[in-house]
């Protein structure tokens, strides 16, 4: 299978973070990587491009983020811990059924077998 | 290292924003960057290598650079430039504010006491008055704030010495009892006015040392903050 990446990926990426979140808090690249493991390594994305998309989430209240704490085991700067927040997990519900009702639809208009 | 603060840099530099956001995101984008380059050299990979394969898998600084932009509350974005908004309270802007604080109070209470002189009136002199007492008493508590918070902070010569708290305390319980003595006269001295003036001399700087070591930590925080800005801006794009 081809990969998924750039202009495909455009306005799916906060979807794909709220899931990534769905069960424990992540820092960035555990975020990225979650992504891609969830897409079976197919989904590829700049993984700078994960950033502005947290940063708008936490602005709009779908995630809230802490400093790292405590003794991690790694040198170097720190890390962010984004969560998901009560409006995060009924955003990433509404997401599921829009998506859902988007891809039945789609294939209905192209012709595609379910 | 230096090659992943530049791309990080490159992105950050231009984004319009509060420098305490700026910061954030580059110390978080460069966690991030640096785990990718740490794993590749763990896996074998030479140091550049691995360096260049980070930046890639990050994407181009331009484009990030508009991303992040559009992240930035549009509020921050129109008053980012603000003076008092963008130096996150260092030491040097912590003791410049509070000396133009103390002048600005001064020169205030010295016009509208000018003022008040060619006004032949009773609320004239009473105005002057209480200006002289204001004068007199608020620049003194400010600075014995100042001083106790710059005790903790280490603001003096850089050096932290905590037990000069006791001094400045001392110095300012000694200050509100003359105060005190010279306010009510030493006829008025009563023993509420003793019990009163005494229980201030105690409790105001027994307060203001509290309220020292809380703004200490800020100041600290501030500057520790201010340093690790100066260091990025420092990077040579």
């Amino acid at each position: 299978m081809s990969r998924i990446s750039g202009d495909k990926l455009r306005g799916h990426v906060e979807p794909l973070i709220l899931a990534a979140l769905e069960n424990s808090a992540a820092h960035g690249l555990e975020i990225v990587k979650r992504i891609e493991a969830a897409g079976s390594g197919v989904l590829e994305m700049k993984e700078g491009s994960l950033y502005p998309a947290l940063y708008r989430m936490e602005k709009a209240g779908l995630v809230k983020a802490e400093w790292e704490t405590g003794v991690t085991g790694r040198r170097g700067a720190r890390r962010r811990l984004y969560q998901l927040t009560g409006k995060g997990k009924r955003k990433l519900a509404s997401d599921r059924k829009q998506w859902k009702s988007f891809v039945s639809v789609m294939n209905l208009a192209m012709g595609v077998q379910a | 290292m230096n090659d992943l603060m530049k791309h990080v840099e490159t992105a950050v530099r231009p984004v319009k924003a509060l420098p305490g956001r700026k910061l954030q995101m580059r110390e978080e984008m460069l966690a991030h960057l640096q785990q990718i380059a740490d794993a590749q050299a763990a896996g074998g990979i030479d140091s550049q290598t691995a360096t260049r394969t980070a930046i890639s898998r990050f994407g181009a600084a331009d484009e990030l650079a508009r991303k992040l932009q559009d992240s930035v509350p549009r509020r921050e974005i129109l008053f980012h430039w603000m003076p008092t908004l963008r130096v996150p309270g260092s030491m040097s802007f912590w003791t410049v504010t509070f000396w133009a604080s103390i002048l600005e109070l001064l020169l205030v209470a010295f016009l509208i006491g000018g003022m008040s002189l060619f006004l032949d009136s009773v609320l004239g002199r009473e105005v002057i008055a209480v200006l002289v007492l204001i004068a007199l008493i608020v620049p003194p508590i400010f600075l014995a704030l100042f001083a106790m918070t710059g005790a903790w902070a280490g603001i003096f010569r850089h050096r932290r010495a905590p037990r000069r708290i006791w001094v400045y305390g001392v110095a300012l319980a000694i200050y509100l009892t003359i105060g005190g003595i010279v306010l009510f006269g030493a006829e008025g001295m009563d023993v509420a006015r003793i019990v009163y003036t005494g229980l201030m001399s105690i409790a105001v700087p027994a307060v203001f040392s509290v309220a020292a070591k809380l703004m200490s930590t800020q100041v600290i925080a501030a500057d520790n903050q201010s340093l690790r800005i100066r260091q990025w801006q420092a990077i040579e794009l």
